[in-house]
């Protein structure tokens, strides 16, 4: 039946892995390669990799280092940060992603997800989506949380499904990095409005969170912090949450 | 050993071929079927749409070459689309399938989210093929699909997604996955070691 994803996310600037409080304020957390293949061996569901520093970024270093993240990684890894046209989908998933993330480039021309999913399917492309609470509901915002777009959330899940999206993430910027739990009126929104997996992000800082967040049914919850700095270890979660009642992938034998 | 990707432009060859690298195998992506002949194993991955991969296998001149391979009792690995390509068709597309296995692909049903795209545990048959020799009994594997075989004669695996999946097929030689090794972890891992594995036999 149904299960629910727990996905460590790599936001990784200029070749280190970093974590801040609503975009802001970075933090070093380390190496990407070595904290992939750790994430992967210690039960994480999938790996998230975002490259934040996308706009100052050398695209051929980004990939490189996503394809040695990929050679350590032997669970599902989505790749994001200036996915910006097919050519730069395409060099990722040739080198070991599983699945491309677009954000800011899709705002800019939606038929960007319809071309990527053309090419390798809708499952290979995550439509990412920040948003902010704004006074009329759900705000649209894009480079790292910078540009606000006047874009209201409810248009823009239709419009990216129509495209074909096979997964949305989203994270809310006004909870990312505050540790005060996921933004549960914005992901009942979500998941009433579309009908792909959607992954929660933004927020997470105890296991009762992640529990809400598993009580909202949906498919995958996003963490860093928590993870990066070490408060809880994947298989404290899922302990937690098999406790509860939830059922989640048991960890495997190594040998 | 060398393994044989068979590389049809239909997307993300990485993952799989770091895999391969991982249980010390060699992976060839392979664009001309005349060079599949010096090969013991050959796997055939798919993605994305049934119509679109279906289309550029044939394109790629892959049909014949492969019939002939699995007839003559070679062995075949196909993964996700690659296993459904094995059916006789799919309700994603109007292009008939290869038709060595009996059965259609279907749509499946919509009360549960799709894509299935998440960890589901196998339902094994009691008595274990090499694929699944070293694995527990009920191992958790990892999905990516809205369509699936319902029923085969050939099925050896299950997954339970609202309702009951073909998740692997065996016949003789030839193997299919509808779910990612590349992708389960060690798990995986160890089911993509113990298909390669396998002492080749005759249909």
């Amino acid at each position: 039946m149904q299960q629910v994803r727990i996905i460590p996310c790599l936001d990784v600037a200029d070749g280190r892995v970093v974590k801040g409080v609503s975009f802001v304020e970075l933090r070093d957390a380390g190496d990407p390669v070595a904290m992939g293949s750790n994430y992967s061996e210690a039960g994480a569901d999938e790996l998230v990799f975002l490259d934040i520093a996308a706009t100052r970024s050398d695209r051929t270093t980004i990939v490189d280092l996503v394809a040695r993240v990929a050679e350590q990684v032997f669970i599902p890894f989505t790749v994001g940060g200036g996915v910006d046209s097919l050519a730069v989908a395409s060099a990722l998933l040739r080198r070991g992603a599983d699945k491309v993330a677009v954000n800011s480039a899709a705002v800019r021309d939606p038929t960007l997800i319809r071309e990527i999913a053309d090419v390798f399917g809708n499952q290979c492309v995550v439509v990412a989506i920040d948003v902010r609470r704004s006074e009329t509901g759900f705000e649209v915002v894009t480079h790292g949380g910078t540009r606000p777009t006047g874009i209201e959330l409810s248009g823009w899940l239709e419009r990216v499904q129509s495209e074909g999206a096979g997964e949305l993430l989203v994270t809310s910027m006004d909870r990312d990095g505050h540790l005060g739990g996921y933004d549960q009126a914005l992901y009942a929104k979500v998941l009433t409005e579309t009908d792909v997996p959607v992954i929660a992000s933004g927020g997470v800082g105890s296991l009762d969170d992640f529990l809400a967040g598993a009580r909202l049914k949906v498919q995958g919850l996003l963490a860093a912090s928590v993870f990066h700095f070490g408060t809880f270890t994947i298989d404290q979660v899922k302990a937690y949450l098999a406790d509860a009642g939830v059922e989640v992938r048991e960890k495997e034998d190594l040998n | 050993m060398e393994v044989a990707v068979l590389d049809y432009d239909i997307g993300n060859l990485g993952s799989l071929c770091n895999a391969l690298s991982y249980l010390g195998h060699r992976a060839v992506l392979v664009r001309d079927p005349n060079e599949l002949d010096g090969f013991e194993r050959v796997i055939l991955p798919g993605v994305g749409h049934f119509g679109a991969c279906v289309s550029r296998f044939r394109e790629a001149g892959f049909e014949r070459a492969i019939i002939e391979r699995v007839h003559a009792g070679r062995w075949l690995l196909g993964i996700c689309v690659g296993m459904q390509l094995l059916f006789e068709g799919s309700d994603e597309s109007g292009e008939p399938g290869l038709g060595i296995l009996a059965g259609r692909v279907e749509r499946m049903r919509a009360e549960v989210r799709l894509p299935e795209m998440q960890w589901n545990r196998l339902i094994l048959e009691r008595l274990r093929p090499a694929m699944f020799a070293a694995v527990s009994d009920d191992p958790w594997v990892y999905f990516v699909h809205s369509f699936a075989v319902r029923e085969s004669v050939d099925a050896i695996a299950w997954e339970n997604y609202g309702t009951r999946y073909v998740a692997a097929v065996a016949r003789g030689s030839l193997l299919g996955v509808q779910f990612h090794p590349e992708k389960s972890g060690r798990t995986g891992l160890k089911i993509l070691a113990g298909a390669l594995a396998q002492e080749v036999e005759p249909l």
